[in-house]
């Protein structure tokens, strides 16, 4: 885990995904809306003709559109309450990365998910003796899952591959090594 | 690493989200008999708004506000990147530490290192102090664990050569990079 207070934020704000592309999306696409709501609105005080539809023109569109703009107003209306809800969502979820906190003497330190996975696979690759390919390895949070598929006539002890892979993840974090499961598939296949 | 305000950001999309719903459903209820009788029993929504004359400016001067707010909030996303990596003054001496030799010594220690393919650094401010990001990218395939021990190598050779420990951040990233390099079997 990190050590010093600047170090626990940093690592902080690396698990957790930044919103600012959203935002500034977002803010990208409200800019827009203003400056046509705007320059309608300076249009019309001034007594100049429309760029696409005066206010008013607008408005009453929007609250009870005559035939012409029952589509436009029906997409209009998806679209918008479409987008409401994602930004909503955008907005409360945790907006975790697949990337785990792990305790260092040094430093804060974190790990792609993927990473730990290729790890914990590489271990059992090398404890069940099989070739390349043979295993597969998820990891999510600090849970690993490992499935090993064994080569025809040649028996794979499962405690000695959790063991190995247990061994290998607690050299990043104890924490990983407590969730391991290995899984041996019961139909070998030749390599 | 940067400065942004992220709960500020929440609380905007939060508030950008919540308008456009309600936009939506208002335009919705003129056109969508189902919405229009869902919503009928909580609010009523006024058949017909006249648009006055003298609203239209204060429309203009509140849309000119909204986009100069907006401007100013892009424009100052992602702050807090510094090219110096440490800074120490003694009386009327001031000695810098450019990023560039963090990177050297990073480079340099792990270089040649089998399950590393490359790696980044860069340095921000937070909260008053300096912090180095190092983003070392593991190969396809790769050990996380021979990786970080060479990482620690590094930051042991880092702290000696800057005389002291500055906070860090190591992150072992399986990059674009990595996914194109080759997959090594060790035997």
């Amino acid at each position: 885990m990190a050590n010093s207070a600047v170090e626990r934020r940093i690592s902080r704000r690396t698990v957790h995904r930044s919103r600012s592309t959203a935002v500034s999306v977002a803010l990208g696409v409200l800019i827009l809306v203003a400056a046509w709501i705007g320059t309608e609105s300076v249009l019309k005080a001034v007594g100049s003709g429309p760029l696409l539809a005066d206010p008013q023109t607008v408005v009453d569109a929007a609250l009870r559109p005559d035939a012409a703009f029952v589509t436009i107003a029906e997409v209009v209306a998806v679209v918008l309450v479409v987008l409401g809800i994602v930004l909503v969502v955008l907005a409360l979820k945790p907006g975790r990365q697949h990337r785990a906190v792990v305790t260092h003497d040094r430093g804060a330190v974190l790990i792609d998910t993927r990473i730990v996975a290729s790890t914990a696979q590489n271990a059992a690759n090398t404890a069940a003796n099989v070739p390349d390919g043979h295993t597969t390895a998820v990891s999510r949070g600090r849970r690993t899952d490992v499935r090993v598929v064994p080569v025809s006539g040649m028996p794979v002890d499962q405690a000695r591959v959790e063991d190995a892979v247990r061994d290998r993840l607690s050299q990043l974090d104890e924490r990983f090594g407590k969730h391991v499961r290995v899984h041996v598939e019961e139909n070998g296949t030749l390599s | 690493m940067t400065r942004s305000n992220r709960t500020l950001n929440r609380i905007i999309l939060f508030v950008l989200g919540l308008v456009a719903i309600v936009a939506g459903l208002v335009v919705g209820a003129g056109v969508l008999p189902a919405v229009r009788d869902a919503l009928t029993s909580t609010v009523t929504l006024p058949r017909r708004v006249q648009v006055s004359s003298e609203s239209l400016w204060i429309v203009a001067v509140v849309c000119a506000v909204v986009i100069v707010l907006a401007l100013l909030w892009i424009a100052t996303r992602g702050r807090g990147g510094t090219s110096i990596a440490a800074r120490e003054t003694n009386g009327d001496d001031q000695v810098t530490v450019n990023v560039a030799l963090v990177r050297d010594v990073v480079d340099h220690e792990l270089a040649g290192v089998r399950d590393v393919v490359g790696n980044r650094v860069d340095t921000y401010r937070v909260r008053g102090s300096r912090a180095a990001r190092i983003r070392v990218a593991v190969r396809r395939g790769g050990d996380a664990v021979a990786a970080l021990e060479a990482v620690d190598r590094a930051l042991e050779q880092l702290d000696h050569t800057l005389g002291r420990e500055i906070p860090v951040l190591v992150h072992l990233t399986g990059g674009t990079r990595s996914a194109l390099t080759k997959q090594v079997r060790v035997a």
